[in-house]
């Protein structure tokens, strides 16, 4: 028996271990519903592998990892690579904070190794290249005309081993907005996946109802991490996201209910034997967080000291915060935390389904009304079925949000007979639209005509009290000649001084312009920027094949660091997997990144039958001009006396009377020969 | 009267000036317009050694070999070299064909009797070590050792051929029988001038040469490989086979691959999941077959997840197979109709599939799938010999009129094996790049607006330099030399062919050219034109005038 015990106790050791040092795949899928009342689906897959990240031989056996990108990153001396490929706008006012923001059309950035082998711009056109044939996307696209490498925006987000990880010189970034991303991009990009599509979440990939959506968007980030807390060693991280935005309306059926079948036509059939963790996630915070609501709907009811509230009659409870009785802003919401943290202690006692609405009976009350209104609003807003296994929590020090999650490696072996796994959520009531979130951004273009043009944009700071600080980076093509001093930041009729700024004027067909700085919004507030510039006329070659279509600029970025935002579910900097453990502990700052949406613009466009007729045009001119000089200087032009000489029009006129003469002479001569006859 | 001849003078001095004008201005068009439109318009066309490459078309090959006899019997020395000598002689091809073998031969007596009594009874093998370690060998020399005793029983073999670069023969009586079969083994297996002289008519295709079945195996004129291994495991639900690739390869293949100077080689390998053949196999009581016309349809469904188009290099693809565990045990049929004994099968010019079949153990009805490894060697030395194969080593077939017996190994390269590989591709390497550079020098020579830039000029000299170094280098019996020379001249003579700014302006006829240039042309040309004859005109009249008046 000790044998056995011993043996077991070895292997599982040794299981332990060889999980430590082998390849890990993570398949994870979070969906929220919006206050829209669309869909939000997050697909992150992510492959870690445990290869000698500064050893370029390494990367010569490939496991789980993809070889085909192994191969190209490797060829390149690439470090860390983040691309996305996206259709559709994300109106942040609406939707809150994606997981990976992305702008439309298409974005690369890519740091290099510093032990590079030839220049950093040729590792960068051969990457383009590269990646182009790989995800079979226009990349190739990407040159000098589209590149930057901005300063402040971008960071490494995995490891940096050089000391000077500040210098942007071996950064990288291009944006191409007019990219279109279809299944002949997720073909290959599912080919990267171990399981492909045959097994685990991707079995949801139905490539019809993948593209009828409001947004879409491809992206593959690749990062060194640590392999171990002390980092003595590297791994490299490959995570392929994929984000959708579906409408359920448009799904059929009138109503914003939806489930798996309804938004992808199938449900989820199997885990991929693969993967480490292959889970999804439903966010159900809007079920039991109602605090926005509460604000709107219940602001000026009085609360009552020491009032007792019980759950089903059963254990009377106080509330324990007993700061302020009056529901005024910020005040009340203190408050309600302390009510919140009760019903977690109820939930924790009574089980995880029991909903707010059934648990909150008040007992005793001077003023009911309150309450009344509590009640109202506390009945949860939609059901969510099968069952859900546990409640993670994401918690900042104010907020928490809360998941429900199925773990699909568990539930194929629970139900063995009916494996399908159909998440299905219903709405009991329409939910009220959310709250913007705390910071978000526009961007407009203005003016008119085909010469002067300008851009705007509109910087909101939502927060009541802190000033926020925002870098932001935008580049501009070569053809928009872009006035520096024209540029205007304002909020509220004062100017605003850019803290850092730096600017990189365009070179003529080989740099775009690219802007960077950094400004300080004050709270609550709302910051215009403009700037203006004028349209150049470009050279007929340059047009694009459907010119008319116009030139798109590609979107601006803007970091920021946000304290405790809602509705922000970010990936996480030290764990490849979106959560890495049931209760995650209080981040205090978030890093967020916004993409606001692209610009069309019109420049002068010519008729493109156009350059023969000029070629025609210019060279009679030139060769009349030449003409004439030619005259003048090899002939003498003098006034001839009209007697003397006929001129041109009079010696014509003398040949036409003796061709005249001769003719009717002929003609007397023959009637004069008839007549003689 | 004074006043009409004053005009007169005066009209004359001025047609006088109107013809200079108009020739000057003639002359400016003739001599700096000209010539400053060609040379601004031209395309620049670095001048070629066209006459160097002209050459190439009748560029002979002459390689020489040299062959060291060392004799332990009683033989005279003298007599056996003239002897082989003569039967070399009388048996090469005309000194003025294209491939021409020359050999240097050296004949020794190294008589001694302490040998002698070392030297009998000894098994081939060890023969062929104890050789080695005494005369250790010489780069580029090939050495016949002689025994002083002949062969014990009349029926067996003669000569032996070992690891390395030498053979052993049996003593014989009669001088001319040995140098005989000497020369028989140098230009029939060791040197193999059939097949030397073949490579490069076939490549240089200055000889219209079928390609055989055989030679259609490895690749042509290439000098990289990427080696890819690929384990497909088809059925992750139920088995994860699991491999040990890296040290594999360090062990079986790396020793391998160093005996291939003349290519670049890289080595990877990845793991494929849920990828299947997509044939459906035919049972046979508990197992299961694939009948051989299938065999080729295995390859299509696989490939799309195995390429990798990341080097210029082709790659040879190897892959596992690990059946699907309602297929398993799935073996492979060969032509005939029997099991194949490897279960693998070799494509050319491609890479090997094998099938490995892993049973699970558990019970399926188990959560996990289950982990199993493979083992390595025998799946290594079944690739061993595929790759032999693909990599262009000739098998040696038996030859008429000696009994010799060649030892190779399938899964490893003897020395004599390597160098007479060497030769065959320093062979097609020159064969190849001279057609790569007279074509290219015909081409550009008849399209006349192909851009050639420096950075081509300096491909084509260094592809020509190499090729004289190379085939100095034969000619020297310096083998790895002329190999490696030879692969610098096909990589130069290449890249100068495939250069993309060759292209550049070939979509800009001629026609379309003149078309946008007479509009310019034809109204600037008229006026100059007639105004250059009016100039000649007056110019006769006045010598005309001239002559009147000395009249």
């Amino acid at each position: 028996m000790a044998a056995v015990a011993v043996k077991i106790a070895l292997s599982s050791l040794f299981l332990s271990v060889s999980l430590a040092t082998e390849d890990a795949f993570h398949e994870e899928l979070i969906m929220r519903p919006l206050s829209t009342g669309h869909v939000y689906a997050h697909f992150q897959f992510s492959t870690v592998w445990h290869v000698d990240v500064e050893d370029p031989k390494a990367f010569s056996h490939y496991k789980l990892f993809p070889k085909s990108l192994g191969q190209i990153i490797n060829q390149y001396s690439v470090e860390e690579l983040h691309l996305t490929l996206t259709q559709g706008k994300w109106p942040h006012e609406l939707w809150g904070y994606p997981v990976v923001s992305a702008p439309p059309g298409t974005e690369l950035w890519v740091f290099f190794k510093e032990n590079i082998q030839k220049s950093v711009d040729d590792n960068w056109s051969g990457l383009t290249q590269a990646l182009s044939g790989q995800f079979c996307a226009s990349l190739n696209f990407i040159d000098s005309k589209t590149t930057t490498s901005p300063k402040l925006s971008f960071r490494r987000e995995g490891v940096a081993f050089n000391a000077d990880h500040l210098n942007s010189s071996l950064l990288r970034h291009a944006a191409l907005a007019r990219e279109i991303v279809c299944t002949e991009n997720l073909t290959p990009w599912k080919k990267l996946l171990p399981c492909d599509s045959k097994a685990g979440l991707t079995t949801l990939f139905n490539s019809l109802l993948l593209y009828s959506v409001n947004y879409h968007s491809l992206g593959v980030h690749l990062r060194p991490i640590c392999r171990d807390p002390s980092c003595s060693a590297f791994s490299l991280e490959l995570v392929q996201s994929l984000s959708l935005v579906f409408d359920p309306v448009l799904r059929g059926g009138s109503k914003l209910d939806w489930s798996f079948k309804k938004l992808f036509g199938r449900a989820i059939k199997s885990a991929c034997p693969l993967a480490r963790t292959s889970k999804v996630y439903v966010d159900i915070s809007r079920n039991k967080e109602r605090h926005g609501l509460l604000k709107t709907d219940c602001q000026g009811e009085q609360i009552p000291k020491n009032s007792v509230v019980g759950s089903d009659n059963k254990s009377p409870q106080t509330v324990t915060s007993q700061r302020s009785a009056f529901i005024i802003g910020g005040e009340f919401y203190d408050h309600f935390v302390s009510i919140i943290l009760n019903i977690d202690h109820l939930m924790t006692n009574h089980g995880t389904s029991v909903s707010l609405g059934s648990v909150w009976v008040p007992a005793s009350c001077d003023n009911p009304s309150f309450f009344t209104c509590l009640l109202k609003q506390s009945g949860s807003l939609f059901t969510l079925a099968p069952e859900f296994s546990v409640v993670t929590r994401q918690m900042t020090s104010e907020y928490q949000q809360h998941f429900a999650v199925y773990d699909v490696k568990q539930w194929t072996l629970e139900n063995p007979k009916d494996r399908s796994l159909n998440v299905a959520f219903k709405w009991k009531k329409r939910d009220n639209p959310g709250t913007p979130p705390q910071f978000y951004a526009q961007r407009f273009l203005t003016g008119y005509g085909e010469e002067k043009g300008g851009i705007t944009s509109l910087l909101h700071n939502r927060h009541p009290t802190d000033p926020l600080s925002v870098v932001y980076f935008t580049t501009f093509p070569w053809f928009l000649r872009i006035f520096l001093h024209t540029l205007t930041i304002q909020s509220g009729g004062k100017d605003i001084k850019p803290d850092i700024m730096h600017f990189t004027p365009a070179k003529d067909r080989s740099r775009p312009y690219s802007l960077e700085f950094l400004i300080t919004l004050p709270a609550n507030s709302v910051t215009e920027l403009s700037i203006q510039f004028n349209k150049v006329f470009l050279k007929w070659t340059e047009h694009p094949p459907d010119a008319h279509h116009g030139f798109y600029i590609s979107s601006a970025v803007i970091s920021t660091k946000l304290r405790n935002p809602l509705n922000y579910t970010g990936p996480s900097r030290q764990s490849s997997v979106l959560f890495s453990s049931l209760q995650s502990a209080a981040s205090e700052e978030v890093f967020i990144r916004l993409h606001t949406s692209i610009l069309l613009i019109t420049l002068p466009t010519p008729d493109f039958s156009m350059p023969y007729n000029v070629i025609c045009l210019t060279c009679t001119v030139v060769a009349i001009a030449f003409g004439s000089f030619h005259n003048l200087s090899s002939r003498r032009f003098e006034a001839v006396d009209q007697k003397d000489s006929k001129g041109p029009v009079g010696k014509f006129m003398e040949m036409l009377q003796k061709l005249k003469a001769k003719l009717f002479r002929k003609k007397e001569a023959a009637s004069e020969k008839k007549k003689e006859n | 009267m004074a006043d009409s001849e004053e005009s007169l003078k005066k009209a004359h001095s001025e047609k006088r000036i109107q013809a200079l004008v108009s020739l000057s201005v003639g002359f400016i068009f003739i001599l700096i317009g000209i010539p400053l439109w060609w040379n601004t318009t031209k395309v620049y066309r670095a001048s070629l050694p066209y006459s160097e490459i002209e050459q190439l078309n009748s560029l002979k090959v002459k390689y020489a070999t040299v062959i060291n006899v060392m004799l332990f019997g009683p033989q005279d020395p003298v007599a056996m070299k003239e002897a082989i000598e003569k039967k070399l002689r009388s048996e090469t091809g005309y000194p003025d064909s294209v491939v021409f073998a020359e050999y240097k031969v050296t004949v020794d007596d190294k008589h001694t009797e302490i040998l002698t009594s070392k030297l009998s009874s000894q098994s081939w093998e060890d023969l062929d070590d104890f050789f080695h370690n005494l005369f250790p060998a010489k780069d580029n020399h090939f050495t016949f050792f002689v025994l002083p005793h002949e062969s014990p029983e009349p029926g067996s073999m003669d000569a032996f051929i070992g690891k390395y670069l030498h053979c052993i023969l049996y003593n014989n009586k009669d001088l001319a029988q040995l140098a005989a079969t000497i020369t028989m083994a140098i230009k029939s297996i060791i040197v193999n001038e059939e097949e030397v002289s073949y490579a490069f008519s076939l490549g240089s295709k200055r000889e219209m040469k079928k390609d055989t079945m055989e030679n259609m195996t490895a690749q042509k004129s290439i000098t990289g490989l990427q080696v890819s291994f690929t384990l497909v495991n088809s059925d992750p639900d139920s088995v994860l086979a699991e491999w040990d690739i890296e040290p594999a390869v360090k062990k079986y293949l790396d020793p391998f691959l160093v005996k291939f100077p003349h290519l670049d080689i890289t080595v990877d390998s990845q793991v494929l999941h849920y990828s299947t053949i997509q044939i459906n196999p035919r049972k046979d009581g508990e197992s299961f077959y694939l009948p051989y016309d299938d065999l080729p349809h295995m390859i299509n469904p696989i490939e799309a997840k195995l390429g990798s188009h990341i080097s210029f290099y082709p790659t040879l693809n190897f892959v596992v197979y690990v059946p699907l565990q309602k297929y398993t045990p799935l073996y492979m049929r060969t032509k005939e109709g029997g099991q194949s004994k490897s279960n693998a099968f070799l494509s050319p010019q491609w890479g090997g599939v094998l099938i490995y079949n892993l049973q699970r153990t558990t019970s399926v009805n188990g959560s996990s799938p289950q982990r199993i490894g493979l083992d390595m060697k025998p799946v290594m030395n079944i690739f061993l010999s595929q790759l032999k194969h693909l990599l262009g080593l000739i098998q040696v077939k038996p030859v008429n009129g000696i009994k010799l017996r060649v030892s190779t190994d399938d899964n490893s390269v003897s020395k004599w094996e390597q160098d007479s590989l060497m030769r065959l591709k320093t062979m097609e390497y020159l064969a190849t790049s001279t057609i790569t550079l007279t074509s290219l020098a015909q081409l550009l020579g008849k399209i006349s607006n192909m851009v050639i830039n420096d950075h081509i000029k300096e491909q084509v000299e260094r592809a020509l330099y190499s090729i004289t170094q190379s085939t100095t280098a034969l000619e020297e019996g310096n083998l790895t030399g002329a190999v490696l020379a030879a692969k610098m001249a096909i990589r130069s003579s290449e890249e100068a062919f495939f250069d993309p700014s060759i292209l550049e302006l070939l979509y800009f006829p001629d026609d379309q050219k003149y078309a946008i240039y007479i509009p310019l042309f034809l109204p600037i040309s008229l006026p100059v034109i007639m105004s250059l004859w009016q100039a000649l005109r007056w110019y006769r009249g006045e010598n005309d005038e001239k002559k009147d008046k000395q009249d």
